[in-house]
């Protein structure tokens, strides 16, 4: 591949990415990042895994331009990382996302609608599609202030979204979000992506990672760890996973019959839905209101 | 980096810019100000303004404090302090020597009201009395000239100054002097001209009276009736023309 | 360019709002108290007098609501922005640093004008109402020359145009006040040091044009230090002292529009000055 051909299917990629910050008082430097090469295709779902203090949001920021590298180069599609043509093709959702909280979720949206370039009927019409897809539409009028924190994660979404950027960075995305809005922004992911979207977030709730992602990379104290697909790094090699319908065989029946077949080494369990989907599955249908006795 | 040495460059070459213009702004507030702007405080004045007043003038608010001084000046005058009221209109003018109004009153309460207080309460004898008076008149006109140096081109002042001449000191010749300087200014009343040549006449000087009514005479082609009374005028010269027995040819009324 | 002027008059209408709905114009009743209660603490004496320091009075409230606006607005604004990290969501977008720089002074400038135009036109009505009483005490026909010029009198103190002159000064001289603010708002953090810094500059110009002087006459026999400190003053800070035309005007003389409009396109330019400078040391902040 040609180097034009390679940047031109990469949606981030960065070559030897470093940062350091002088701190103040002392003489001294703080790596935040180690040189840190790192790609991103199209269309790929790609989690930053790692504690806090790993590098993930130094990473983000570099991407961003909110930081100047120390050393190296980032790229977002073609573009560096920080200019005006790479910042209008992504979007970002911060943690704890930081919007101007005196504004309602409407004006919040044609605010950033502006900034990102969109103005008149389009801006108006995208921010209404916008807040349907969040749910946010009852609330729309209402000042920042008064929002939880699970919908200020959605109306961060939203304005990330403003101008259909191709690159998604989010931030700790579901982070203090309850399950039910987590459910909704993992839809929505899953639902860009389909789209062609690429998305890159970082996360310390692994088990949403594992649902969503595509390839991960694990980051600790500013080092890439490991890198490379779910199904790289996860599957146990030799070991397979089978689910049988319940068709009035028990345990020992089966036993027997992959002792037969030369198997041994055999656990067998009841298998269990993931909690999420019991305590989603629990709740009313969206729209119904607590029964009163 | 370079955005940083890209600012400095700015700055220097903003440097280069504001420096001069600064300078001939500054320059040109003097003329319009005609050196009135006096931009440090000597440090007794400082001392006397106190931090408040300072820190209020320092802050470019010379008019609030000159105004909590003048107060100050009031009530002295109410309690007849006036050494104290000399020292505080002083620091007033000092402030703010552009304003026309300090420097009439000042001179008004120096020149009559301490003076004629002196005159009438101070326990003296009649002798030191009136060098008491003297002195304070002496203050008054000390304002009054001073003023018309801070602001030369009103005609308040020297009108002031002229009529302290005349009614308190008698001295009509000064008097019609600087009434005359006070008619020339701009928006000079009008009556102020012909104050002149009263002042000369009551300072017996009948030639000059006489030369400067028809100078004044002179100064219009017109001479119908209006606020610049000619027929007055006419009057002043016929009668100066009979007295001083001007030639005929010379006179510009024959008959 | 047209985009980025759109951005720019985004961000500043933006900021207009932010602190429109702070509530910052309730100080305005503040100013409209104090001008009120002073006309009527005057009343025992002349009009002249009167008139004086009630212009006076309205000036220096004026000028000092608005510094404190100017000092205040940038100080707080901008370091907040940072904090809250909403300026982080904002520079995610395709909007250069200076855009922002240039927005949020604009949005200052914006509720500033605001201000000193209700300020004005309630100091205005002030006037009007000190003007009306006075002259309702003249009665008869105004035939006499005397009463004619004391009727002239009070008008040309009430009513005089040049005060519009003053009131563009002292908006010149609050636009430069805050582009300083501004300028320390995009270097330092903390308010407390912004609002100081920006106050010491604003004492330290009033006294500008005698360290001009002085380093002018006396470099050749002047220490370094003394040399350098002057001349840094002399080069970076504004002449406040090109103001003082405002105490000319109100105290009556005439001062020609000419010289106004000198003042105005220095103070004009020097923000210019400011915000390029803030924006480029802005440009390499890391966030």
């Amino acid at each position: 591949m040609t180097v034009k051909e390679s940047v031109a299917t990469h949606a981030i990629q960065a070559c030897g990415l470093s940062k350091k910050f002088k701190l103040q008082w002392r003489r001294g430097w703080l790596l935040a990042l180690e040189p840190l090469d790192l790609t991103v295709s199209k269309g790929e779902v790609f989690g930053l895994l790692g504690p806090n203090g790993s590098g993930k949001s130094t990473t983000m920021k570099l991407l961003l331009g909110l930081l100047k590298p120390s050393s190296g180069t980032a790229t977002v599609f073609g573009a560096p990382a920080g200019s005006m043509e790479a910042r209008s093709k992504l979007g970002f959702l911060p943690e704890n996302p930081y919007f101007p909280h005196f504004l309602s979720g409407r004006e919040v949206l044609r605010y950033y609608g502006k900034l990102s370039g969109l103005s008149g009927k389009t801006l108006e019409s995208r921010m209404d599609e916008l807040l349907e897809l969040v749910d946010l539409q009852e609330s729309r009028h209402r000042t920042l202030k008064t929002y939880s924190k699970g919908m200020l994660q959605r109306i961060g979404l939203a304005q990330a979204l403003l101008h259909d950027p191709d690159l998604l960075l989010l931030d700790e995305p579901t982070a203090g979000v309850d399950p039910l809005g987590s459910r909704q922004i993992r839809d929505i992911i899953l639902d860009l992506k389909k789209r062609g979207k690429t998305i890159v977030f970082s996360s310390h709730l692994l088990e949403q990672v594992q649902e969503v992602s595509d390839r991960v990379a694990i980051l600790h104290l500013g080092q890439k760890l490991r890198e490379g697909s779910l199904t790289e790094l996860l599957e146990v090699p030799d070991e397979l996973e089978v689910r049988v319908k319940d068709g009035g065989c028990d345990e020992e029946t089966i036993r027997q019959a992959l002792k037969a077949a030369g198997m041994t080494d055999v656990e067998i369990s009841r298998p269990r839905m993931k909690l999420e989907d019991y305590f989603i599955r629990s709740l009313p249908k969206h729209g119904q209101s607590p029964k009163v006795k | 980096m370079r955005y940083r040495f890209m600012a400095l460059l700015v700055l220097l070459g903003w440097s280069a810019v504001k420096v001069p213009w600064e300078m001939r702004m500054a320059e040109e507030r003097s003329r319009l100000m005609y050196g009135a702007d006096v931009a440090p405080m000597s440090m007794k004045l400082r001392d006397s303004l106190g931090q408040g007043m300072t820190l209020a003038a320092l802050g470019g608010f010379r008019g609030i404090a000159a105004n909590f001084l003048w107060l100050e000046v009031t009530s002295a005058w109410e309690e007849q302090q006036w050494t104290r009221l000399r020292t505080l209109a002083d620091m007033v003018v000092l402030l703010q020597p552009r304003v026309s109004f300090f420097w009439e009153n000042a001179g008004w309460h120096v020149a009559y009201n301490a003076s004629v207080s002196v005159e009438k309460y101070s326990g003296e004898t009649k002798g030191a009395k009136n060098v008491e008076s003297m002195r304070w008149i002496k203050q008054g006109i000390d304002f009054y000239e001073r003023g018309i140096q801070a602001i030369p081109e009103k005609p308040k002042l020297y009108e002031m100054l002229a009529l302290l001449y005349q009614q308190r000191l008698g001295d009509h010749e000064k008097a019609a002097y600087y009434y005359e300087l006070a008619s020339q200014k701009k928006g000079a009343p009008v009556y102020l001209e012909r104050f002149v040549g009263f002042s000369l006449e009551n300072a017996g000087k009948k030639l000059e009276a006489y030369n400067y009514w028809v100078k004044l005479w002179k100064s219009s082609a017109e001479h119908g009736p209006g606020p610049r009374r000619w027929s007055m005028i006419e009057e002043k010269i016929r009668k100066f023309e009979k007295e001083l027995d001007i030639p005929l040819d010379k006179r510009i009324f024959h008959e | 360019m047209k985009a980025s002027l759109q951005r720019i008059a985004t961000i500043a209408l933006n900021t207009l709002t932010e602190v429109l709905r702070q509530r910052v114009l309730n100080v305005i009743f503040l100013f409209g108290l104090v001008m009120v209660g002073g006309s009527f603490f005057l009343t025992d004496l002349t009009f002249q007098e009167e008139f004086k320091f009630l212009k006076d009075l309205g000036y220096a409230a004026i000028s000092i609501t608005g510094t404190l606006v100017a000092l205040m607005g940038a100080a707080q604004l901008i370091p907040a922005e940072i904090e809250r990290r909403t300026l982080h969501t904002l520079l995610s977008k395709p909007v250069r640093r200076f855009e922002f720089v240039v927005g949020k002074y604009l949005g200052l400038l914006g509720l500033i004008t605001l201000m000193l135009a209700i300020m004005s036109l309630l100091f205005a009505g002030v006037l009007a109402v000190k003007e009306h009483l006075e002259l309702a005490g003249v009665q008869g026909a105004a035939d006499s020359e005397e009463l004619r010029l004391y009727v002239e009198s009070v008008l040309s103190q009430s009513r005089d145009p040049r005060l519009i002159q003053a009131l563009a000064l002292i908006w010149a001289k609050l636009a430069v006040v805050t582009a300083i603010s501004v300028f320390f708002s995009t270097i330092a953090t903390s308010t407390i040091f912004i609002v100081c810094t920006t106050l010491l500059v604003y004492f330290i110009g009033h006294l500008q044009s005698v360290a001009r002087q002085v380093w002018l006459q006396d470099m050749a026999g002047a220490s370094l230090p003394k040399n350098v400190l002057l001349a840094l003053i002399a080069f970076l800070v504004p002449d406040f002292q090109s103001y003082n035309l405002i105490d000319e005007i109100i105290a009556g003389n005439a001062i020609a529009w000419v010289n106004s409009l000198e003042i105005l396109a220095y103070s004009l330019l020097y923000v210019a000055v400011v915000l390029v400078v803030s924006s480029l040391i802005f440009e390499d902040r890391e966030l």
